[in-house]
């Protein structure tokens, strides 16, 4: 990577760390190891019949089935429900990052606007998203779509507390030192906001987003059991419904697992090309 | 004079960090500040930059008060305020957009104030790749691209080995006899003030007050190994320890 090491503190100490047992496993070799590990467990617990699993290999062959042919109860394919779920999680935490930066910056910079909120904001704060769905049908009941609101309302809740919370953590932590240094150059309040609080808070709103998405990609699989339209969430539970289509639901389950780190992915690679500097 | 303190008054809740302190630097005058630890020194240089709510008294820069917003002074601190997440350019930049200087000469400014400080090569870089000795220079380049009235260091060398410090201190000197600001140095290192400055204030602890201000008036370049650079030195620290 030339002049930048981007390989940070943690993974440096991580080398180190430990007991030093299993030295020769390598890292790619132990990850193979434990999905091996996991399938074993799986196939031994269908074979014997401990549980009304269906097989790794039936459950990859109905997988492969949904993303390429679809379900023909829902005449959808399994990209297709993901899709529709992630479209909400999306269009949600982008007013939540929109809504919770902003209000993190403010309460960060500004101590008493920060007392103020805080109060209010610490009650709230350990409500579960999905407690929320009952009173959001009550305010959204007017809109043409109540459950698509809802379901924004619900997924915008789940995100917009760690984004908050880290961006306030992020303000509250910046040197002192960079502020006055910009002071002392003539800076102006807007200068000093969007050239020093906002990069220098960047790495912990990053966090933030990151753990905000994950809850928001939480809060609409749940949401979804509630009821609306044809999402991950819905589609799992619908299935279960039915009836006897447990392949269904676990190809459901992995299509979660596997969008959900993949966000973390992307944000993680977005956060890298904003912050070059670390 | 180019800045004049009128009783200076700073206190911290219940302790008085200097009283009614007052001084008078003439213009281009490289003037650095000594004393023990917790004589205000530090504190005496936030004053002047308007970094701390002080408690009564006037600090004017020509006559004027003198009032953070307007960027008239440089400050370079001890520890590194570069911003880390801008590369050496744009931390120049930073300084310049404060001071809404016109944006078609930023280009020249910095490659000259680089150029001041011999690094020209790092222009996009960021600070994180940089030495100690080199953030500090980049830090005065910083400070001097946008031409402030009056320079304050908090004891910029304290943090570097003492080949750096010694470089910088002859980098600081050459770049002083060409640019004449009003430059005001605190230090806790008898011989970096011997061999910096023109004039000397020499503080004393509680209460904080200026001591003695004396003219350092030897020849430049000036020789750390010279007879008379080390009885100046012993002289200076006599006074410093006579209470």
């Amino acid at each position: 990577m030339g002049l930048f090491d981007y390989s940070t503190a943690e993974q440096v100490t991580g080398r180190s760390a430990g007991l030093g047992l299993f030295k020769r496993f390598n890292d790619k070799l132990l990850r193979i190891m434990s999905a091996v590990t996991i399938l074993i467990i799986w196939q031994l617990t269908a074979s014997l019949q401990l549980l009304e699993l269906p097989s790794p290999i039936t459950t990859l062959g109905v997988f492969i089935d949904l993303i390429i042919s679809g379900d023909p109860l829902y005449n959808r394919t399994l990209p297709e429900i993901v899709w529709a779920s992630l479209q909400i999680v999306i269009r949600a935490c982008a007013v939540s990052i929109i809504v919770a930066v902003s209000l993190g910056i403010l309460m960060g910079a500004v101590q008493p606007l920060r007392k103020y909120l805080e109060a209010i904001l610490e009650l709230l704060r350990p409500i579960p998203p999905l407690a929320w769905i009952p009173l959001a049908y009550v305010i959204f009941a007017n809109t043409g779509s109540p459950t698509e609101y809802v379901q924004v309302f619900v997924v915008f809740v789940g995100a917009f507390f760690p984004i908050l919370l880290n961006t306030i953590h992020g303000i509250s932590m910046i040197n002192r030192i960079y502020l006055e240094a910009a002071r002392t150059m003539g800076a102006s309040p807007r200068q000093i906001l969007r050239q020093v609080m906002l990069p220098a808070a960047l790495p912990s709103i990053f966090n933030g987003i990151r753990v905000g998405f994950g809850v928001g990609w939480m809060s609409i699989v749940a949401a979804e059991f509630v009821g609306g339209k044809l999402g991950i969430g819905y589609y799992i539970w619908s299935s279960y419904s039915v009836g006897g289509r447990t392949a269904e639901i676990i190809s459901g389950m992995v299509a979660i697992g596997i969008v959900g780190s993949l966000i973390n992915k992307v944000i993680l690679l977005t956060e890298k090309r904003l912050v070059p500097w670390r | 004079m180019a800045l004049i303190l009128e009783d200076v008054t700073q206190r911290f809740g219940e302790t008085t960090v200097f009283e009614s302190l007052n001084l008078e630097v003439e213009e281009g005058c490289f003037c650095c500040i000594v004393g023990p630890s917790g004589c205000g020194k530090s504190t005496l240089l936030r004053v002047i930059a308007g970094l701390n709510n002080t408690t009564a008294g006037e600090v004017k820069l020509h006559n004027r008060p003198l009032s953070l917003d307007a960027g008239e002074v440089g400050f370079v601190f001890q520890e590194d305020a570069l911003f880390p997440w801008y590369t050496v350019e744009e931390n120049m930049k930073f300084g310049l957009r404060a001071r809404k200087i016109d944006k078609n000469k930023w280009d020249d400014i910095i490659r000259i104030n680089l150029e001041k400080v011999g690094l020209t090569e790092y222009r996009s870089y960021y600070p994180g790749q940089l030495s100690g000795g080199m953030k500090q220079r980049i830090a005065i380049a910083r400070v001097m691209a946008y031409n402030p009235k009056l320079l304050l260091m908090d004891e910029p060398f304290a943090s570097l080995d003492s080949f750096n410090r010694n470089m910088l201190q002859a980098e600081l000197i050459d770049l002083w006899e060409k640019e004449k600001k009003t430059i005001l140095f605190v230090t806790h290192n008898i011989d970096e003030a011997v061999f910096l400055s023109e004039r000397l204030i020499i503080m004393g602890a509680r209460p904080g007050r200026i001591k003695r201000v004396l003219n350092i008036n030897l020849p430049r370049p000036r020789n750390r190994t010279d007879a008379e650079f080390c009885r100046n030195r012993r002289k200076i620290l006599e006074m410093i320890e006579e209470g």
